[in-house]
């Protein structure tokens, strides 16, 4: 149903096999969120609290949530999805397997809810954003997406993070790797300057350095890899491992002809005005 | 993982290919080194989680129960720096489940805890049942 929301159509019976768990259910939460990062959507675990999950509802995002029917001794677990609410009756209204409308008294949920902890979560389509987010976990759900190779999925949810966070270093730097990934390179050697410029990053200009060296800019690549060793101080054996790596492959290279040319730069900049992900 | 590494590393190969078949040159892409999301984002969590924890003992009620205990607060922030990130992350989803406004019980049993884990690692010495190897050491 959450799914169905978020543009894929899944029917709870394709769903179950794949978040069934007879165990606890702090398993059970994290096979959902496994489950819904395996369909290329972006599971956001809300905050514990009435207050975030009716914040959702009303954003008109259903909220998953996990109810123990029975006891905390011997739980019955089910998912249920709240749909809608009416604070001056105090009602919620519900989803469940069987009833595709429940509506109970807000109090009653509550009881039931707190059992698990008060665990809701919602399904976006990647770039969408909760109402309630946050940046640390929003950004943590899009690296889900990443690891499990729905990288378009993943460039766009940190497409969306670098608009609603601007000055967010995290937030850059996957955009960046995202698009690395998909092959993207000069728009995410571009990414990459401006955080390592920005934050004085040394990841960020290690990941330049590595994304020129793949354009074959061996200079400019060279360049960022030493400013990456000198604001690592050490920290990190990975930058000097770059930069040995890159000064290598740059002087085997006999015809260097990098493919960041000022032209294409200058072509890049033209299309990044009409970009909305590079408005900032 | 495996498949973010196979789809980073295709591009690399084609590159590779198209290199040796016009240049003849062999071996002319490095090997990607870049810094994933992914440990940006634990060293993130580190940090955001050693923040809650400091902010946790800075409390009027820890610093009273902490005082009580014979531990100035100053001491207790540089033990918690101290800390591994493992210990760390297990604390600070401790003071997750507290409410806001902290029950009294639970902060005292919380101070207790972390108390409790640096005693154990050997920082503090406060609690006369918890005995430190190097002290046993140091007898020998």
């Amino acid at each position: 149903m959450v799914l169905n929301f978020a543009g894929r159509r899944v029917t709870p019976a394709e769903l179950a096999p794949k978040v069934y768990l007879p165990g606890r259910h702090g398993s059970l939460a994290a096979e959902l969120v496994a489950a819904t990062w395996r369909e290329g959507r972006l599971p956001y675990v809300i905050a514990p609290r009435l207050h975030d999950l009716l914040s959702e509802v009303a954003a008109g995002h259903p909220v998953l949530v996990l109810e123990n029917l029975a006891f905390a001794w011997y739980p019955d677990w089910h998912y249920a999805v709240v749909v809608g609410f009416n604070l001056r009756r105090g009602l919620v209204m519900l989803r469940s397997g069987k009833e595709a409308r429940n509506v109970i008294p807000i109090l009653l949920f509550q009881r039931v809810w707190a059992r698990s902890h008060d665990w809701g979560m919602v399904v976006l389509a990647p770039g969408q954003m909760p109402a309630t987010v946050h940046r640390l976990p929003y950004l943590k759900a899009a690296w889900g997406l990443e690891r499990l190779g729905h990288l378009h999925a993943a460039m766009r949810a940190y497409r969306a993070a670098t608009l609603r966070w601007p000055n967010s270093l995290d937030a850059a730097m996957g955009f960046g790797n995202s698009l690395y990934a998909l092959g993207r390179k000069r728009m995410a050697a571009s990414v990459f300057r401006r955080a390592a410029k920005a934050h004085a990053s040394a990841a960020a200009f290690n990941n330049l350095a590595q994304t020129l060296s793949d354009l074959r800019c061996y200079p400019a690549a060279v360049h960022a890899a030493l400013r990456a060793v000198a604001l690592g101080k050490q920290k990190h054996p990975l930058y000097e491992k770059t930069l040995r790596e890159i000064q290598r492959v740059a002087l085997k290279a006999r015809t260097p002809s990098c493919q960041l040319s000022s032209a294409s730069d200058r072509g890049h900049h033209g299309s990044a005005a009409r970009s909305p992900a590079r408005a900032q | 993982m495996q498949k973010l590494l196979e789809v980073m590393t295709r591009p690399v190969g084609m590159v590779l290919i198209f290199s040796m078949m016009l240049l003849g040159v062999s071996n002319a892409t490095a090997n990607a080194a870049m810094v994933t999301t992914g440990t940006l984002l634990r060293s993130d969590q580190v940090r955001s989680d050693r923040q809650k924890v400091l902010n946790f003992l800075q409390r009027t009620q820890v610093q009273q129960q902490m005082e009580r205990l014979g531990v100035s607060p100053s001491e207790a922030r540089a033990r918690v720096a101290a800390l591994s990130e493992s210990q760390i992350h297990a604390l600070a989803g401790h003071i997750k489940e507290l409410p806001a406004g902290g029950d009294i019980l639970e902060v005292a049993l919380l101070v207790f805890i972390i108390l409790l884990i640096t005693d154990i690692l050997g920082f503090t010495d406060v609690f006369p049942f918890v005995h430190h190897h190097v002290h046993l050491r140091g007898e020998h």
